[in-house]
This record gives C-alpha cells, structure tokens and sequence, in this order.
C-alpha cells in the first residue's frame, strides 16, 4: 500500500472515531491502548490496509478490481452491492487478523485477557485468558459496528456482513492440540487456534461472495425490526439478520455493469485493464477466463505487447536473509483491454 | 465429586504468542535479548525490512525472543506457582517460494536458551534455567503451490517444565546456519524455506483447576488412610492370617494413599521440577494395583476347590501388568526423566529414540492386551463355575449353599460396581475427546466438561475403592453357632476344606447370609 493510501485509511478512522468515542468500553480500551507500545488504532488501520490488499488480490482478474478509492466511500450511501459486501467483510477480517497478531506478539498494550465475554475480566491465574482471535473480534466489532448509525436495512446488512468478516478468520484458524497426560498420553490434552494466513482467509471470503445472497428489502426491515427488539440482550456473536449463516454474505442492489463506465461513482470500466493468457494446474479458473472476461465480454479487444523484463532466477537461498541470485532477463508477453478499431476509427 | 466441578476452569489453558524478531550483529550466547520493558532488543518487522539488507544481517544474527507471559489489559500478568506446569510447542510459518521449497525431510536445528525473573528483580536481569541446541523434524505441507500461501507445518515439541517456579520466563530460540563454505556439507537450516514467523504456544495447567484438584486430594487422603487403619485393625483382631485378598485390598489403598497425597503443596514453596514424572509413577502405581487386585479378585472366587491364596498362583498373569507397567515406566523416564536434566529433550526427536519409544508402548500394549485376555477368562471361568454350581445349589446343606451364594453375590456386585466404574470413565473419556474436538462457536455455551470429568472420575475411583474396603472387611461380629446345627459333621470337615470359613466371611457375606437366613 502507498503512502496516500495509509494516510486517507487513518484520516478515516479518525473521522470514524468520534461516533465509536461514545461507547465506553471502546473509550476505555483505546485509553488503555495509547498508554505505551502499540497504539490500538495503529492496528486497526494497519488491518483495514490488509483487507484493502486483500481484496485488490482477489479480484484482480475479475471485472470489478476492488479500487482503494472504493473504500474511502465504504460508509456513505453508496448501493448495498456484492462487491460493498466483499468489501465490508475483508475490511472487518483484516482487522481481526491483524490484532490478534499484534495481540500475539504481546506489543499491543490494549490487548484484554477476556474475549468474548463481554469485556468480563478474567482472572489469569485461576483459568487463563482466552485466544487472541476472541480480543480481535471483540474489538473489531465495537469498533467497524458502531459505525454503522443508521436503523436501517442498509445499516444492517453491513452488520452482518461484518460478522461474516469476522467469522470468516475464526473458521480459517486451524485447531490444534496436544496431548499432555500421564506419560505423554491424551488422556489431557489442549487445543488452541493458530492463525492461519490471510490469503485463506481472502479465499474463504471470495467464495462467500460468489454465492452472497440477495435479501429483499422487506425481509430485511422486518428483520431490522426484529434485532431492535431484541438489542439489548445481544451478547457476543449474534447474528443480525436471523435465519441467515453467519458465515454468508448478503447484500441488497444488484452490481451495475462494470464493463461500463460511470463517470459519478469514479468507476472507469475495464479499459485499460491487464488480463492473462497464462495456462497450467496452478493457473486459477478467473485468471484463465480473464481476458474474455474483462476484454471480449465488455466488447474490448486484446492488445498484445512485448515486454522485457528484468527478473531474479537461480537463487540460491538460505533461511533468512542471503539470497544469492542471478539476473535473467524475460520476454513476457502483456494482455490489456483495448476498444475496439472499429471504434476508435469511428472517433477519428 | 460433581459439585466442585461447575467452579472448575479447564485444566490447562494456552498463550500462545508470535516471536518478536531480535536482530544483533555481535550475537553472544550469554546475552539475552528480550522485547519488553526497559533496553528492549533491536527488531525488525519481518524479513523484507530493508534493514536487513543495509546491516548484511544473517540467520545467526536473527533471535526469536518470546518474553511470557504476555501482558494483558495494561497490566503486566506473571506465572503463579499453583499453575504447575509448563508445555513449549513450537510452530513456524513458511511461505511458499518456487526458488526455496522446504524439503520433505527438513530437520531444524534450534539453539534454544530458557530463562526465568522473578518479581522484585532489577529489570533486565534474566538468569539462564536451560539452554540447548536441539533438532527437530519439519513435517510441512502445501495445498496450494502459490507465491504468498504458507505452508501446513505440525506444531513441535520445544521444552517441558515440571514445575512453574519462576514469575517470568524468556526465550531465545535461534536458527543457526553454517558462515563457512563447509555449509554445503552440513547443511545446517538450509532446506526450511522462506521463514516468515515463529509462534510458541505456552501450555500451563490452570491455578483454579490445581486448586481444586489439590483439595479433592486433601479431602480423599485422611478418609483413605482412616478406612486403611480401621480395616487393618479388623484384620490383626481375628485369628488366622490375613488372606490374599485382604493384603490386596492393603496394597490397593496404600495406591491410592501415595496418589491421593497432596505433594503439590511443595510446589508452592520448593522448585520441584520431578514433580510430574512422580505423579505419572503414582497413578502409574495405582493403576497397576487395580488391576493386580482384578485378577486376584477374580482368581479367588473361581470356587473350583484349589486352594491358591498365594501371590505365586498367580505370577503369570501379573507379569503382564508388571511388564506392562516397567515398559511405560521406562519410556517415562527416557522422555520426562531426562527432562529433568534438559527440558528441550524430547525422545521423538531422533530416529533412533522414536523407535525405542514406540518399541516400550506398543511392549506395553501388548501387555496390556495379555492382561485382558488372562482376566476376560478367569471371569469366563468364574462365570461358568457360578452357573454349574447354581444347578447343585439346592442339593447342598443350607450352610454350604449360603457360603456359595455369599460368593457369587460377592463377585457379582464387585463385578457390576467394576463395571459401572469402567464404563463410566470410558465414556466419560470418550465424551471429553468428542467435546474437545470440537470448536464451540457459541462463547455463551461453553461448559467446562474436561474438568468435571477429570473431577468425577478422580472421585469415583476413590469412592470405589473406600467402597471395596468397608464392603470386603472382616466381620467383627461373631457367626452364631446355632445357626449350623443343620449341617452334618461329614459336610463340615468338607467345608473346612473350603477357601474362607464361615466365622471369617467378610461382613458383606455375612449380611448376605443373615437376610437369606431371615
């Protein structure tokens, strides 16, 4: 991520801060963060930037390539799409991820003993403290659910598109235990999660939003009806919108055609994008439709291009840190979409 | 035991903590390098820092410091010594790199230093408790073969402590690598990859769960030993020896006593690293107990008239619990014997000790499995002399018939009580396997079921042998001798040849009788 990136990330969070301010076991965690050594916020940008490169990723060879501009407007009254959903629910997983792993390296001065308690202080010497992911998803959700303020389906579905996000890094965690009885037998045994990557997490994410489910506007307000009610009981992970996984995306507009421009939403269309020809096992599905997707489906042509390029080959590697490689130099053929000649003649 | 179980916390609880990376060119192994506090060391945030190319910093240069426990809320948390125990495994993630694969039978050598500081010390002031050079298997694999997946890597095992002395720990784990041009030779971590991250996980036992368990212990101890001295007094007031049986049900409670015995008092006071391979050789001295007294028990209600009452009738089928118990307690102690010297041993780590290992456990197994066999049948064999003896049950004198019944009612309550125990514990087990298992997703819903079960069946094997020594103790009460006028002197000479007299039965018996008389 590019430096303007980060800095339009906090300048938001900072602007999101003020509404979150208001509850005060969010007040009292970000005090508690700022005293020394990491500083919460500090994390929670960070996290939301995994999500940003994360999402860019995934959807690089899909029409819609998940622009960081995209997530400037995330709280404003753009459409509930897909892809507004996709990216509510990476932004929420990167936050997760991002502090439990600063939770886990013990710098993040913030991080609580309690999890999902509800903030109930544990007592470390009588039973422990519970798994970082619990702190993450805890703080994660005071933090990107507050600024949801509105009563509305909208504002609901964000929320529980939040709660897919975070979800979606608990189910990535892998479990795993050891047995520590007598003799080394599992007559006892403990198991605890480990962090998995975040590109699995991005993976799991992606397939929810292939099969993401459309609610109509009714159900949801019905359903926004039916949380108000039952609000101030809610206690950990509920799920908003009943009847639905947690784990599912939903969302409520269809996506406009991203083929086409639109001037207003700052949306360029796929002029201009770089497809792949590249073919193989490892070769994902959309890479290698990529080019009739984004080009010959939205009525672009092809263009070919020759490029060299300059890259290391024949390295030879020691665990960290002494690489020792040679230069080869490459002739890499390049894809972009380009209108058509017809087209272009026609301006002429 | 049930009662105590709902306030107890899980038994063992985990931190588990991702690796700052130290980084410093004049590395000395009598430095510590740690993350928090004052002085912290220098890091990086991970290897494609760019200072790691300005200072040409190597592997050797590289310190994965883990500084426990973590703190949490703004408070800095410490170790209490009533959390017993501490487990190290270690986990590293590697990113897939086409130039750099890790190979499938990568070993990792780990220079590995422990140290411990207490409360009060100066800050900074760290005193080594172990440090070893350590090699372990790397058992990795990978789903998908892409730029920026990490590898699927088994946790190892790093260190065990017996005992949680100390308020903090700290530890230093390197990777060495060969500087030498001879590194092509050893290849000393070359082949792991592209290291991204160490994490540890710190296993400890819970300060709650000791608590309770430690009290269930105080409160089992003097009953255990009460019962042991009231049954033994009832054995030295009568006039014959003590029988087999009753030295069994001796040796059985003198089992139970040493496990029962709250030694984890000590901890709280006395740095007591033995003190797991002494509770493994306790429950390991009464399990085998329990089984001896099994065999015997059975062996001495076969009732086919062959006095045995000796411990030799029986070497045979205690060999095997013998056997089986010396082959366990070998491997305890090549694993968590020679942990007491170096807590980063592990046997499995090596070849030759991974054989040896699973050479003692699958001996054992066999054992095990001998046991079964010789117990399933004398329990076949009792069975099938109850049944004959039922069918000639009603041509007996009233006293010999009662004698019989008594010991079959005898054997079949043990046996159901035996029974009832086993199963209970096996299913209780296997319900803690499936409960464990399993992840809950629910938070709110989250019972402590490892706890109670490790409660109730602790509880329920000592309620059981309380049981069997009150129920099989001699009967103090004199055998009114009006009551054999019925039997002829032919049937009584007979049944002087029997294994018990009637005036020596156990109380059980003896109210057998009574209300079959009634």
């Amino acid at each position: 991520m590019e430096a303007g990136a980060k800095c339009r990330v906090i300048s938001l969070l900072v602007v999101c801060l003020v509404p979150a301010a208001t509850s005060w076991t969010w007040n009292s965690v970000f005090l508690s963060g700022t005293k020394a050594g990491m500083p919460l916020a500090e994390s929670i940008a960070t996290g939301a930037q995994t999500g940003m490169s994360e999402c860019e990723r995934q959807f690089t060879w899909d029409r819609w390539n998940c622009p960081p501009q995209a997530f400037t407007k995330l709280h404003e009254g753009e459409p509930a799409t897909r892809e507004r959903s996709f990216m509510h629910a990476i932004t929420a997983a990167g936050v997760v991820f991002t502090i439990t792993k600063n939770c886990s390296r013990g710098e993040l001065e913030g991080c609580s003993c309690s999890g999902g308690q509800g903030g109930r202080r544990r007592d470390w010497k009588w039973d422990g403290c519970s798994e970082n992911v619990e702190f993450g998803s805890r703080i994660t959700k005071q933090f990107l659910d507050a600024l949801e303020t509105g009563q509305d389906a909208k504002a609901l579905v964000n929320l529980h598109n939040n709660l897919a996000g975070r979800t979606a890094v608990k189910r990535a965690m892998r479990r795993v235990c050891k047995c520590h009885g007598m003799s080394g037998s599992c007559a006892t045994q403990t198991c605890w999660l480990q962090l998995e990557n975040f590109a699995i997490i991005g993976n799991a994410l992606k397939k929810e939003y292939r099969r993401a489910s459309r609610l109509r506007d009714t159900d949801a307000l019905e359903a926004a009806s039916n949380s108000v009610v039952q609000l101030p009981q809610e206690d950990g992970e509920e799920n908003s919108i009943p009847n639905v996984d947690a784990r599912r995306l939903v969302y409520l507009d269809p996506s406009p055609n991203f083929c086409l421009a639109n001037k207003t939403a700052g949306w360029l269309g796929t002029v201009g994008r770089e497809c792949s020809r590249a073919r193989g096992k490892d070769v994902a599905k959309e890479q290698r439709s990529s080019c009739r997707k984004l080009c010959r489906e939205c009525g672009l042509q092809v263009a070919r291009r020759i490029v060299t390029v300059k890259s290391s080959c024949n390295c030879r590697f020691k665990w960290c840190c002494s690489v020792e490689c040679d230069t080869c130099v490459k002739k890499v053929a390049r894809f972009t979409c380009v209108k058509p000649l017809m087209q272009r003649t026609n301006r002429y | 035991m049930s009662f105590l179980s709902p306030s107890a916390p899980a038994p063992s609880s985990v931190m588990s903590m991702l690796g700052t990376k130290c980084i410093d060119k004049n590395y000395k192994n009598t430095q510590w390098y740690w993350s928090r506090g004052k002085q912290p060391c220098k890091s990086i945030g991970d290897f494609d820092s760019p200072i790691v190319e300005e200072q040409m910093i190597s592997a050797n240069h590289i310190i994965f410091s883990f500084q426990i426990p973590i703190p949490k809320d703004g408070y800095p948390l410490d170790y209490s010594r009533w959390q017993q125990n501490l487990i190290a495994m270690l986990h590293l993630d590697i990113l897939y790199d086409d130039e750099d694969e890790v190979a499938p039978d990568a070993v990792m050598t780990l220079d590995a230093r422990l140290g411990y500081s207490n409360r009060g010390d100066p800050e900074g002031q760290w005193t080594e408790y172990a440090s070893s050079v350590e090699q372990r298997h790397l058992d990795c694999c990978i789903e998908q073969k892409k730029p920026g997946y990490m590898y699927n890597c088994s946790h190892v095992p790093l260190f065990e402590l017996g005992s949680l002395h100390h308020d903090f720990y700290l530890l230093n784990v390197r990777l060495p690598v060969d500087m030498l041009d001879t590194s092509e030779k050893t290849g000393m971590n070359t082949k792991l990859g592209h290291i991204n991250d160490m994490w540890v996980a710190f296993i400890h036992q819970n300060g709650g769960f000791t608590k309770v368990w430690v009290s269930l212990k105080t409160i089992f101890f003097p009953i255990i030993v009460a019962i042991m001295v009231w049954f033994w007094r009832r054995i030295s007031q009568l006039s014959r020896p003590p029988a087999l049986l009753e030295y069994m049900l001796m040796v059985l409670g003198a089992a139970l006593t040493l496990l029962n015995c709250p030694l984890e008092y000590l901890t709280l006071a006395f740095d007591c690293p033995w003190m797991t391979v002494v509770s493994d050789i306790r429950q390991g001295l009464f399990y085998a107990s329990l089984l001896s007294f099994w065999l015997i028990f059975a062996g001495e209600h076969l009732m086919d008239d062959i006095e045995r009452n000796r411990i030799r009738v029986y070497w045979r089928h205690l060999s095997a619990v013998l056997g089986g118990c010396l082959c366990l307690f070998i491997f305890d102690m090549c694993e968590r014997g020679v942990q007491l010297r170096n807590p980063f041993y592990s046997i499995w780590a090596t070849e030759i000790g991974t054989n040896l290992a699973l050479a003692f456990i699958i001996l054992a197994g066999v054992c095990a499995g001998l046991y079964f066999c010789f117990l399933s049948y004398m329990i076949w064999k009792v069975f099938m002399n109850i049944s004959s003896k039922r069918q000639s049950l009603p041509a007996m004198s009233s006293a010999r018939r009662l004698h019989y019944e008594g010991i079959i009612y005898r054997f079949k309550v043990l046996m159901l009580a035996t029974l009832l125990c086993a199963a209970m514990t096996v299913i209780g087990f296997i319900l803690g396997q499936v409960s464990e298992g399993q992840w809950t997703w629910d938070e709110n819903i989250k019972l402590e079921y490892t706890s109670g079960f490790f409660t109730g069946v602790y509880g329920m094997w000592n309620i059981y042998t309380f049981a069997l020594i009150c129920l099989y103790a001699p009967s103090h009460k004199r055998w009114p001798k009006d009551q054999n006028t019925q039997s002829s002197t032919g049937e009584e000479i007979e049944f002087s040849r029997l294994a018990t007299e009637p005036s020596e039965m156990s109380s059980l018996t003896a109210f057998t009788k009574k209300s079959a008389t009634d």
